[in-house]
């Protein structure tokens, strides 16, 4: 249902241009970035009587993406964009070791600035995509192996949203964005299988370069 | 003496229009803010470091947690004030106080934390020209007052007070200002326990509040 709707999405968004009266600019993007502090949230509220998350540390996380805007009015474009962020290490890297593909569709409004040396523009934006979560632990798999049982823990995919902001100088960009992956973690001994919902947020950096065709 | 540090600042801070050569604006921001969803962590070396403590057993020790591991609390509210001084054009430098009221972590009973914080704040503004007046980018250096209720008397269970740094980004429309930041408060949190014959032993571990903040304000110039 999730997904349909995604794609639905990314279909109106990649076609809008062929509607569009007026041809915009159109240009690419692509990034290299760190998540500063990706923070795992599990819900724990089924183990008790306690309410809220339980919260895990990440370590640092490298991204890699690629964007496609369009521009409908002159500051605002629409666009897709895919990215990878590698796998790191929640507490441990032996515990729980999370890397996702977000592909997500986005908007871009650039808003102008006076003349400014150190500047050429400033710019918000916001994601809405799918993230196809990875989740290995060889905890898990070391227990399991102590016990003599078939334990596997696995993540599902889920909803991916982002919002940041961005300054450009001469065709390089520099975005700081806040981002959240919604996912569930699945931990199944023996055929059994206990889930919890999980959500991955970040505050993260990304340096680019813009090309404009 | 981190104490001491703070209040060097502050006087510097609070003498700097007096050696400004040209006189600029100054203003005073009353703000409200919501906090979503406030972190509070523990850093993992210290956990097994007390319980290894409280429970003799080698194995546990030879666990590293580098990272930190604890809860997400319930929204919680900020109410706040800054006063900027303009040094340049756009760059302002001030003082500020916020007060954010108490935030439940796990259960009201278990875990309540608030927080006055005192900073130092700087405000670099950019003009734009479009619907906006303004963006503006905000620091804040600072001591936070921390304070929990829990479930245990206060002394048994409590956490100090500490340094406070915010980073944050601004629009400015008319007077009234929108706000973005990212918070955190270092803290201790300090427990006795009873290790199973009627001894006290303390065990503390450094922890950490942090938070991305909503604010809402209006910008009064003098």
């Amino acid at each position: 249902m999730k997904k349909s709707l995604m794609i639905l999405f990314l279909v109106t968004v990649m076609t809008l241009p062929l509607f569009a009266t007026d041809k915009g600019i159109k240009e690419i993007n692509i990034k290299a970035g760190l998540n500063i502090n990706p923070t795992a949230t599990a819900d724990i509220s089924e183990l008790g009587s306690v309410e809220g998350g339980a919260v895990l540390d990440g370590n640092m996380q490298y991204r890699l993406g690629a964007e496609g805007y369009y521009f409908v009015k002159n500051n605002l474009g629409l666009g897709i964009g895919v990215e990878r962020a590698f796998p790191t290490g929640y507490i441990n890297e032996i515990l729980a070791r999370v890397d996702s593909v977000n592909v997500y569709a986005s908007i871009k409004q650039e808003i102008d600035i006076t003349e400014n040396k150190f500047i050429d523009g400033i710019y918000l934006f916001g994601r809405l995509g799918y993230g196809i979560n990875n989740l290995k632990s060889d905890v898990a798999k070391v227990v399991g192996f102590m016990y003599g049982r078939n334990v596997d823990v696995s993540a599902d995919n889920g909803l991916y949203w982002a919002l940041g902001m961005g300054f450009e100088k001469n065709n390089f960009l520099l975005e700081i964005l806040y981002s959240v992956n919604y996912s569930k973690i699945n931990v199944n001994v023996e055929g059994t299988e206990i889930s919890t919902d999980l959500s991955l947020s970040t505050i993260g950096i990304n340096v680019g370069y813009k090309f404009t065709i | 003496m981190k104490r001491s540090l703070i209040a060097l600042f502050l006087v510097a801070v609070l003498t700097l229009p007096l050696f400004a050569a040209d006189k600029g604006t100054s203003e005073i921001d009353l703000k409200l803010g919501i906090i979503p969803s406030p972190n509070l962590m523990a850093q993992g070396n210290d956990i097994v470091a007390a319980v290894s403590e409280y429970f003799p057993i080698d194995s546990i020790e030879t666990y590293s947690l580098n990272n930190g591991i604890g809860v997400s609390g319930k929204m919680g509210f900020v109410a706040g004030l800054d006063y900027f001084y303009y040094v340049k054009n756009n760059l302002g430098m001030g003082l500020g106080l916020n007060r954010a009221f108490p935030v439940e972590y796990l259960n009201a009973d278990i875990a309540k934390i608030d927080s006055t914080n005192i900073y130092l704040t700087a405000k670099q503004k950019v003009n734009v020209e479009s619907f906006l007046d303004a963006i503006y980018f905000v620091g804040r250096l600072g001591y936070g007052i921390n304070n929990l209720e829990s479930l245990y008397p206060s002394d048994l269970v409590s956490i100090d007070n500490g340094l406070y740094w915010a980073l944050g980004i601004g629009f400015e429309k008319s007077s009234i200002l929108f706000e973005v930041l990212y918070s955190v408060n270092y803290s201790k949190l300090n427990i006795k326990l009873d290790n199973g014959s009627g001894e006290l032993v303390n065990a503390s571990s450094d922890i950490t509040v942090s938070a991305i903040g909503i604010n809402i304000g209006y910008k009064f110039e003098l």
